[in-house]
């Protein structure tokens, strides 16, 4: 018996691990279907969140000076810099998809709740959706093979 | 008759409601370390500091508990870089708040960094949500996306002191 509730555990530990290390394949560095961007998604605590570390135009046309989430519903946090903004935030794993996250539109200020699907090891599908998931809108983005 | 009774006696219930005495405590943390791990890329970098919390001992100590909190907020967070790195490096900081349970809430920017310095005072959001509950957590995360100028082989260790607002019912 104690042998069996050894092999229990030892079990769930590997099930624990593979799960996580599944769940994991989503941190790396992504580009969306547009190329404007490149974000990379990262994990603190037990979530993933996404934040953009490349702008194809990175300076505002209008000030000459790097862009500014200038649609940010709060005023004061106009001043936070596009780049290195966290766009994609609160991600759990559940074994298949990555869900109850939100994605940040940055041209419209607006957040959208949002799940990540992996079509394959280097291809998403992100959705992002006001209320019902099936009247939201998808991307594809794909990962950027960073050089070593 | 019932609803003349009622409509007269409205006001003084919502009179009741409201006057309920609220007092604010200000709970500040400890010396919290938020370390970005080296070497660093030019661009945004992530340092991150975990605090497991200690609110509820202060309103303990303070007379009151967890449950009587309605509502809390970030007051002031000032950062103190390591003496061998001043801000020259830093170009923006941006400070957010993120626990299990919670969705993760931006609590202060500084864009620009003020070159020279080593001791930073963020500009605190005047919109926050959910702060109390990321309190009440047992283990929050502080978070700094912090914009480096150039690459460095250094790991950066950001000691933070965060001033929050607690409001008790």
């Amino acid at each position: 018996m104690k042998l069996l509730s050894i092999i229990f555990f030892l079990l769930l530990g590997t099930f624990g691990a593979t799960a996580q290390e599944a769940g994991d394949k989503l941190i790396g560095l992504w580009e969306p279907s547009n190329g404007k961007a490149r974000v990379k998604i990262e994990k603190i605590g037990s979530k993933y969140y996404g934040k953009i570390v490349w702008l194809r135009e990175p300076l505002d046309p209008t000030t000459k000076a790097a862009k500014l989430d200038k649609n940010n519903p709060d005023e004061s946090m106009r001043s936070v810099p596009l780049k290195g903004y966290r766009m994609l935030k609160d991600f759990t794993f559940n074994g298949t998809e990555w869900t109850d996250g939100t994605i940040y539109d940055p041209e419209s200020g607006s957040t959208y709740s949002s799940v990540i699907k992996a079509k394959d090891e280097n291809t998403l599908d992100i959705r992002g959706y006001v209320g019902v998931k099936a009247l939201g809108r998808s991307d594809v983005w794909k990962r950027v093979q960073v050089k070593q | 008759m019932r609803v003349l009774l009622f409509l007269l006696l409205l006001p003084t219930l919502i009179f009741l409601s409201c006057s309920g005495e609220s007092k604010v405590l200000v709970f500040t943390t400890p010396e919290i370390t938020l370390q970005a791990d080296g070497p660093l890329l030019e661009g945004s970098n992530t340092a991150q500091g975990n605090f497991k919390s200690t609110l509820a001992d202060f309103l303990k100590t303070n007379g009151s508990s967890l449950d009587k909190v309605s509502e809390a907020t970030l007051s002031a967070a000032t950062l103190m870089l390591p003496d061998s790195m001043n801000s020259s490096l830093l170009s923006e900081i941006t400070l957010q708040l993120a626990a299990d349970q919670v969705d993760m809430q931006k609590v202060g920017v500084l864009n620009p960094v003020p070159e020279g310095q080593t001791k930073l005072t963020l500009n605190i959001a005047k919109e926050q949500e959910k702060i109390g509950k990321i309190l009440q957590q047992a283990d929050m995360t502080f978070v700094a996306d912090v914009n480096i100028k150039k690459d460095t082989a250094n790991s950066l260790p950001i000691k933070g002191i965060f001033e929050f607002k607690i409001t008790i019912k």
